[in-house]
């Protein structure tokens, strides 16, 4: 099973990759638009998490979520939810 | 199916009839002609297809969408189109046209976008709105905030099933405008290109003849149908060829940009594209296993445009895909701007891209293009030969002197696709659409602001930035200035004129950079604050602009390079910051000292 931290890596090297931000200049609790991540670059996140995790997610997950800690959290919980069912 | 052949000549049959027709005309001749023939799919998230528009179809619910905005008002009235990805767009955009009322499409706002919107529909002096009823009183409440701008709304999709018009006439192609593409100029000063009926025909031409496009070539776009290459090519264009297009959301595509490609497969597309970054996303997002049994095999012209072309990317694309049918010599780089409609360039089709490694020194330095085969070289990409029916000129920007093959500077067109203006700009459009080439009067070229070559052994163009520091992202035109001064309105410690932004273009992906001087007192600071310091700028960054910082250096007081009169010098700052010349205050070190 995809623990919450190994999401939270997930996020912080795509927003990184993306952005070109450095990952140790990502912190847990900000709002990821603060990184210039704009709502293409986050349906383009769902989508990644949906590939590497194998749950679907609605396309505004990161709106409700905006923190690398919220976001994956949030997948975490859903993954848990479809590898139970 | 058996419609689909029963239909194939009679749409083959309007081939010569309507090279030289509005766009308008056309759909009505096709209505006529092959009414039950399907114009567009639109798929879903999903990739299941959602809905269908047949030419007999688009040709009625246009007219009575043209009906109802003729009853009020007068020609020329500016009217704004608020869609959501989808096949109820492309009726109300030809139904502006069919009324005489000038189309202003635009992006749907978020709060966040809310103010670009209402300065455009300012601009323009707007009164009328058409959007779908699922999102007017959204619309109605997010854009109420401004009481000079009273806007009257029309949901078109309630008229989809009302009979067709009487008499309406199309308009012919001349110089009349039809719409206004709002991409170009900044978020404070937005500018209106103003793209007449004889831009959008002539356009639609120069595509077809260049990429040998008819009636049998299926197309699949994904781009958003208030850009200009979501529009002319995605929504005009199959007009013109007589074709079936599938169109699926922007948001589709990057969430699973492979349903794009199985959609590429499945309806055996013929012409399929994007921006670079489009091939980049599918190429990173593919997975084994995933499009078994596609086959890519009828993709014969894979356009990219609208954003640097990458040498890396091609070779990246071909190698992911050729497994399902993929060829690289499908991959067309083209070269296109609002201002020229959108095409200028690209082509021959069925050949491998041209690459060249150039001597980046000398280029920039004696404005000459050498080849330079060491591992010093800069590689551009080759986007094309121009249309036969334009002239591209490559001109000096000092002194407007035409240079010849492989010589530098500023890419000038001159033709019938050069939009009419800027909307209600009567400056700025003579200075960017009224050139003349010095020693050659009477004939009018517009200026690109690109900077590029034309090749003395293909006569493709190549091309090799921007002119004044202009920053593009996500084909936005960003100012430098304006992105500097919100870094130092973000934090009191960060001193006027003490910030040089700039594009790092070395890598595959382009990043912003922002170097900023310390005086004595925030060099002081810095250790304890740099982390903070660091997120403000970005957040703030983020918050005005949209885009990210990727590197933030803070150097030494009094080594921000300025010229004489105090202007600060990007370009130089660029080059010491590329060749690691910088005094740059080490944050780090100091930070785990502390």
């Amino acid at each position: 099973m995809s623990t919450e931290h190994d999401i939270a890596d997930f996020i912080t090297t795509f927003i990184a990759d993306r952005t070109g931000v450095p990952a140790h200049d990502i912190e847990p609790e900000e709002n990821l638009g603060s990184y210039g991540l704009g709502s293409m670059q986050a349906v383009d996140l769902v989508g990644s998490l949906e590939d590497r995790y194998g749950v679907s997610l609605p396309p505004a997950l990161v709106f409700q979520y905006p923190t690398v800690r919220e976001l994956s959290l949030a997948v975490a919980q859903r993954a848990a939810a479809t590898t139970g069912a | 199916m058996d419609a689909r052949i029963e239909t194939d000549d009679l749409a083959a049959g309007l081939y010569d009839e309507v090279s030289a027709l509005s766009v308008t005309d056309i759909l009505q001749r096709r209505a006529e002609r092959h009414p039950q023939r399907v114009l567009f799919r639109f798929l879903d998230e999903h990739g299941r297809e959602e809905d269908v528009l047949t030419y007999g179809d688009a040709w009625r619910r246009s007219t009575a969408i043209a009906a109802v905005l003729a009853a009020h008002g007068g020609p020329g009235d500016r009217v704004a189109l608020f869609y959501p990805a989808g096949l109820d767009f492309i009726v109300a955009f030809f139904g502006c046209l069919l009324a005489g009322r000038v189309a202003v499409p635009l992006n749907l706002p978020s709060r966040r976008r809310v103010d670009r919107c209402l300065r455009i529909l300012r601009d323009c002096g707007c009164r009328r709105a058409l959007t779908v009823s699922s999102l007017e009183a959204g619309l109605r409440d997010i854009l109420s905030v401004d009481a000079d701008l009273p806007l009257a709304w029309l949901a078109t999709d309630a008229l989809r099933e009302e009979a067709e018009a009487a008499g309406i006439v199309p308009p012919p192609a001349d110089e009349r405008i039809a719409f206004l593409q709002y991409t170009s100029g900044s978020t404070s000063h937005p500018k209106g290109v103003m793209v007449s009926q004889l831009n959008i025909t002539t356009n639609l031409r120069m595509m077809r003849t260049a990429w040998e496009l008819d009636h049998t070539s299926n197309t699949v776009f994904w781009q958003p149908h208030h850009h200009d290459m979501g529009l002319i090519l995605g929504q005009l264009l199959p007009v013109m060829l007589g074709n079936e297009t599938v169109l699926m959301g922007p948001n589709t595509f990057v969430r699973q940009p492979l349903i794009w490609l199985d959609a590429i497969s499945r309806y055996r597309a013929v012409l399929a594209g994007g921006p670079n970054f489009a091939y980049e996303l599918a190429a990173q997002r593919w997975q084994p296993g995933r499009l078994d049994g596609c086959d890519l095999s009828s993709w014969r012209i894979a356009l990219n445009g609208a954003d640097v072309v990458r040498a890396a990317t091609l070779e990246r694309f071909a190698a992911t895909f050729g497994a399902l049918g993929y060829r690289p010599t499908t991959m067309l780089p083209c070269y296109g701007l609002a201002e020229a409609t959108l095409f200028v360039s690209g082509g021959p089709v069925y050949e491998m891209p041209r690459v060249r490694s150039i001597d980046a020194h000398a280029a920039e330095t004696e404005g000459r293009v050498r080849d330079d085969l060491g591992a010093s070289g800069r590689t551009v990409v080759g986007c094309g030969l121009p249309s036969d029916e334009i002239e591209v000129a490559i001109v000096d920007p000092a002194n407007g002197e035409r240079l010849g093959c492989d010589r530098l500077g500023e890419v000038w067109v001159s033709g019938d696709t050069n939009a009419l203006g800027y909307w209600q700009l009567p400056e700025q459009s003579a200075a960017t659409f009224g050139a003349e080439i010095a020693g050659e009067p009477g004939r009018r070229y517009m200026r690109t602001g690109d900077i590029g070559f034309i090749g003395a052994d293909d006569g493709q163009i190549y091309l090799c930035g921007r002119m004044k520091d202009l920053l593009i992202v996500d084909g936005r035109n960003l100012h430098p200035e304006d992105v500097e001064y919100t870094i130092v309105e973000s934090h009191p410690l960060i001193k006027p004129q003490s910030c040089a932004v700039f594009e790092d273009d070395r890598g595959e992906q382009r990043r912003l950079v922002a170097v900023i001087e310390a005086d004595r007192e925030l060099k002081r600071a810095l250790p304890e604050i740099a982390r903070a310091l660091r997120m403000q700028v970005r957040r703030a960054v983020s918050e005005e602009h949209g885009v990210a910082i990727a590197d933030i250096v803070f150097i030494a007081p009094a080594t921000l390079r300025k010229t004489t009169s105090g202007k600060v010098q990007r370009s130089l700052m660029k080059q010491l910051h590329q060749q690691s010349a910088l005094d740059v205050i080490d944050v780090a070190v100091a930070l785990d000292a502390a």
